[in-house]
């Protein structure tokens, strides 16, 4: 009975097996299926690369810290900015003031944190409360948040100091810094060679892989017609 | 411009869908099935104990301002603290490898075959990764050595992760094989307790395999961070550069 049984979950097993082995033309399309999707993953992937080019370029992009979103509420007859700031209709720039370079606190000439405009607008006082109602809307969205304190510095002239209380000149260790530097840079490999680094990079990568994924489409191909 | 980690998710998904069935005919439909669960859940986990440990974060997109902006904002299906759309690329992305690797080298031992299979993995993601980190698919913060804004790390990673599993799928089911080293642990643990017998793998039915393979890749977790750590340790050493300061 014991052997019956086990003769049974062999019979069992053998015929998973047969269901699971599917004839070699199938196997092949399905092989050569796969291979081509990931083929276009590959495409797919260097397309967005190149389209990311002048993303990359940014090197505070990579570690830039998220910004939290601002809630926003459109009113008619006003214009909204990327980040969600409103500008009153009717707010006008006085004529001749430059405009201000975003900075946001990580800094990066492609971050888009929200109200970023706004605050260097605000910061350099250029907003004057001309605008009705709107403005104070505006200047409480736009009120700068501490991010820096300035910590008084105390300079102590030559020879003021008592001797023996030299000023601390023991080798501190030095911070690793939060961006990547050197050659590990992706937005110094992205302007590098004549500011096709990234896309030689890509597309290197994207060749050898269809390469090897080519070889094997062949292989299955040629094992189709010996057969 | 920006590629959106919908665009990601949407390509993925669209991909996947033919892949799978592709899959099924160059598998069989038992063992691709087998081995989109357990590439799913392998990866899950590794994935998951990478964001739980700081080291990556998905999250980065869902809480931006462009959240507002796009309609759904960042990726559309979680598992847990990971997308699913990531799962998904890796089971794509191993699958491939152990197909191209199985096609070039049908006569090497199981080893080699895996170790092949693991670099072609490292290839996809040199190139998946630029891309991914530029668009905020997923960010690393790791104290490590960067290259391209790529931690090292996270290339070992999916070149042991992608090796193991690859070990275990064609020694349990490509080629049920009992290892000297597991065979006693296993005889003690998931043989007798779930199988009730000490049967040789290869005479386990389909179902009982799958457990069996289900449960090598448990093994296969612990083996990988086994390895990682100290990969990690040395290049948290050597490291060029810093972790970002909480706050993500």
């Amino acid at each position: 009975m014991a052997n019956k049984r086990i003769e049974l979950e062999q019979y069992k097993y053998y015929v998973t097996l047969l269901d699971e082995e599917p004839s070699r033309k199938i196997v092949r399309r399905g092989v050569v299926t796969c291979l081509i999707v990931m083929s276009l993953l590959v495409l797919g992937m260097f397309v967005l690369g190149i389209l990311s080019t002048d993303l990359a370029k940014n090197a505070g992009n990579i570690t830039q810290t998220p910004q939290p979103a601002t809630p926003s509420t459109t009113v008619p007859g006003q214009q909204q900015t990327p980040g969600g700031t409103q500008i009153p209709g009717g707010t006008q720039l006085p004529s001749g003031v430059p405009e201000i370079p975003t900075q946001t606190p990580s800094g990066g000439p492609g971050s888009m944190a929200p109200g970023g405009p706004a605050v260097a607008l605000s910061d350099a006082g250029v907003l004057p409360a001309q605008s009705g109602t709107g403005a104070g809307v505006l200047l409480a969205q736009a009120a700068p948040t501490p991010t820096q304190t300035s910590t008084p510095t105390l300079t102590a002239p030559p020879g003021s100091m008592p001797a023996g209380t030299a000023p601390s000149t023991a080798p501190s260790e030095k911070p690793l810094p939060e961006t990547t530097t050197g050659a590990g840079n992706l937005s110094k490999l992205t302007t590098g060679a004549g500011g096709r680094g990234l896309q030689i990079y890509l597309l290197v990568l994207t060749i050898v892989l269809i390469v090897v994924m080519y070889l094997a489409i062949r292989r299955v191909r040629l094992e189709g017609r010996s057969k | 411009m920006k590629a959106n980690a919908i665009v990601f998710e949407a390509l993925t998904f669209i991909l996947f869908l033919v892949f799978y069935r592709g899959a099924s005919h160059a598998m069989g439909k038992s063992r691709n099935r087998a081995f989109f669960l357990g590439a799913v859940l392998f990866s899950l986990i590794i994935q998951t104990l990478a964001v739980a440990l700081g080291a990556m974060n998905f999250y980065w997109y869902a809480i931006n301002s462009y959240y507002k902006t796009y309609p759904l904002g960042g990726y559309v299906i979680w598992l847990g603290v990971v997308p699913l759309a990531a799962c998904l690329l890796w089971y794509m992305v191993t699958a491939t490898c152990q197909m191209v690797s199985t096609i070039l080298m049908p006569k090497a031992k199981i080893w080699s075959r895996s170790a092949v299979a693991g670099a072609i993995a490292v290839g996809f993601y040199a190139l998946i990764q630029p891309v991914a980190v530029t668009n905020h698919w997923w960010t690393w913060n790791l104290k490590s050595f960067y290259i391209i804004d790529i931690p090292l790390v996270a290339l070992f990673a999916v070149f042991g992760s992608v090796f193991l599993f690859n070990v275990v799928y064609e020694l349990t089911v490509l080629e049920p094989k009992d290892q000297k080293t597991l065979k006693r642990f296993e005889d003690k643990t998931i043989k007798r307790l779930a199988f009730k017998s000490n049967r040789h793998a290869k005479n386990l039915n389909w179902r009982q395999l799958e457990w069996l393979f289900m449960f090598r890749l448990v093994l296969a977790v612990v083996v990988f961070a086994a390895y990682i750590a100290p990969v990690v340790a040395i290049f948290w050493a050597v490291a060029n550069r810093g972790q970002i300061p909480p706050g993500w």
